[in-house]
């Protein structure tokens, strides 16, 4: 059990206390510099309170679907077979169904750095 | 400021003095222009007394930055290609004199006329232009780009720019693959999409000189009219509708999605202008094709870029955010390229 209140917790309350509290005294020159920051600490606090592991689903999926063997944990848990297989043609008439799975592990990404952007591509 | 400890505007003044046998150059303004991480710009105003350019002149100085992209054109190359673009009637800056530098500053740098108006493509895309006002930019965008495209290597021989040895979506495909097997990881959706950018690459391609960055936030506008396309340093021989492509790909609407040409207005305006000015319409299909190649194009670069910040060479938090960029990208490709139909996969 962590320390209460939890990293998530203390990103989100620094985050409101840069834009609500510094933000109206900095300089303008400043503000797409707090404006990334503040994004940084958004992107970071949604990571750290994501339960899913997106690389963990794909990898799962991967082998149901592709049977591509062992999971090289070296290259982030993508399996390097999969692209080599792309790039030859050997998946040419599974495109679709590897689409697919992938656009499934870009949504939960997406709804850890951009949730907004979901949500203007009509996915949430 | 200098380069190498000389100081970079006192050279310049001597230079352009050289340069119009000018009796006296009177400096009025010598300062930095804002963006340009691989390519400094400073605005400079100068006073020539005598020679064959008296009078007051507005200027930009262009030279390297000390980040610098394999890619992009040397500073000689990049005023070569102005040059022809000027000659041939491209809405662009006027070049005016390369500096080839010999060791007595470190770097070359040239100088061209400032044009009027701003770059900013969030101000242009979401300010308050009319909807007439928009498809009149794009149409002048439109023709500008077709006399670009008007310039073949038939026509014209261009020394710093080799002739194309492979067909332009060939040679994107290679040159991305590449980048990417350098990378620490495997990226599966680009991986899909140049699968998908090989199985339907066009049998038939033209090759013209190309911007490589044509795109909104890199021309500049003044009350609405188009007054010169900037940054000419990804300039090359290739298809003509790369350039289109790009201009197009959901990536640089900067969030105005429905507004399909560069976020200004409707494609259409920018298509009819161009097939106007250059006798010939891209058909939906070659565009469609030359976005997907756009936004693998962006995916790779943001890659490139995060991987400066992850390796230390220049630790940025804007640079780390590019790369947390890259889930949007890959839904921009998948989006663009599903379903996939049965007939894009058998063209191999």
């Amino acid at each position: 059990m962590p320390d209460a209140p939890t990293g998530a917790d203390l990103l989100k309350t620094a985050r409101s206390s840069l834009l609500k509290e510094l933000m109206p005294h900095l300089d303008e020159s400043l503000h797409r510099s707090a404006l990334m920051i503040a994004n940084a600490m958004a992107i970071a606090a949604r990571e750290l309170e994501e339960k899913r592991n997106s690389d963990e689903l794909l990898c799962q999926r991967w082998n149901e679907h592709f049977s591509v063997g062992d999971i090289d944990e070296a290259y982030g848990g993508v399996p390097m077979a999969l692209v080599d297989r792309l790039r030859g043609g050997e998946l040419d008439h599974e495109l679709n169904k590897l689409g697919a799975l992938l656009q499934e592990h870009v949504v939960l990404r997406l709804r850890v750095s951009n949730p907004k952007y979901l949500k203007q591509a009509g996915l949430d | 400021m200098g380069i190498n400890g000389v100081d970079l505007k006192v050279f310049a003044g001597e230079f352009i003095k050289r340069a119009t046998k000018a009796n006296a150059v009177k400096l009025d303004r010598f300062e930095q222009l804002a963006g340009g991480a691989v390519q400094e710009n400073y605005a400079m105003d100068v006073e020539l007394s005598g020679g064959v350019m008296p009078g007051l002149h507005q200027l930009v100085l262009r030279t390297d930055a000390v980040a610098s992209l394999d890619a992009s054109l040397s500073r000689a190359a990049e005023f070569e290609v102005l040059s022809v673009a000027w000659q041939a009637g491209v809405l662009v800056p006027e070049p005016l004199w390369l500096h080839v530098d010999e060791g007595e500053l470190g770097g070359d740098f040239y100088l061209m006329r400032r044009v009027a108006g701003d770059a900013s493509a969030r101000d242009l895309v979401r300010g308050d232009l009319s909807g007439s006002q928009r498809e009149g930019l794009l149409a002048q965008l439109g023709e500008t780009l077709a006399s670009l495209h008007g310039i073949t290597p038939e026509k014209k021989t261009i020394g710093a720019l080799p002739a194309p040895e492979l067909p332009p979506a060939i040679r994107r495909i290679q040159e991305y693959r590449c980048t990417l097997d350098k990378l620490r990881n495997p990226h599966p959706t680009l991986e899909l999409a140049l699968r998908w950018l090989e199985l339907n690459a066009p049998r038939k391609h033209r090759v013209v000189l190309t911007h490589g960055d044509f795109r909104t936030g890199n021309y500049m506008v003044e009350d609405g009219q188009l007054t010169g396309v900037l940054d000419w340093e990804f300039a090359g021989w290739s298809d003509p509708v790369e350039d289109l492509g790009w201009f197009c790909a959901r990536c640089w609407r900067f969030g105005e999605w429905e507004r399909e040409a560069g976020g200004i207005g409707p494609l259409d305006a920018l298509l009819s202008a161009y097939e106007r000015k250059a006798g010939w319409r891209p058909d939906v299909t070659q565009l469609h094709y030359w976005r997907v190649m756009a936004t693998v194009r962006w995916a790779v670069i943001a890659l490139l870029q995060a991987e400066r910040h992850l390796s230390g060479e220049q630790p940025s938090l804007e640079l780390a955010l590019t790369g947390r960029m890259l889930p949007e990208i890959e839904l921009d490709l998948l989006q663009e390229i599903l379903p996939i139909a049965e007939k894009e996969v058998s063209n191999a």
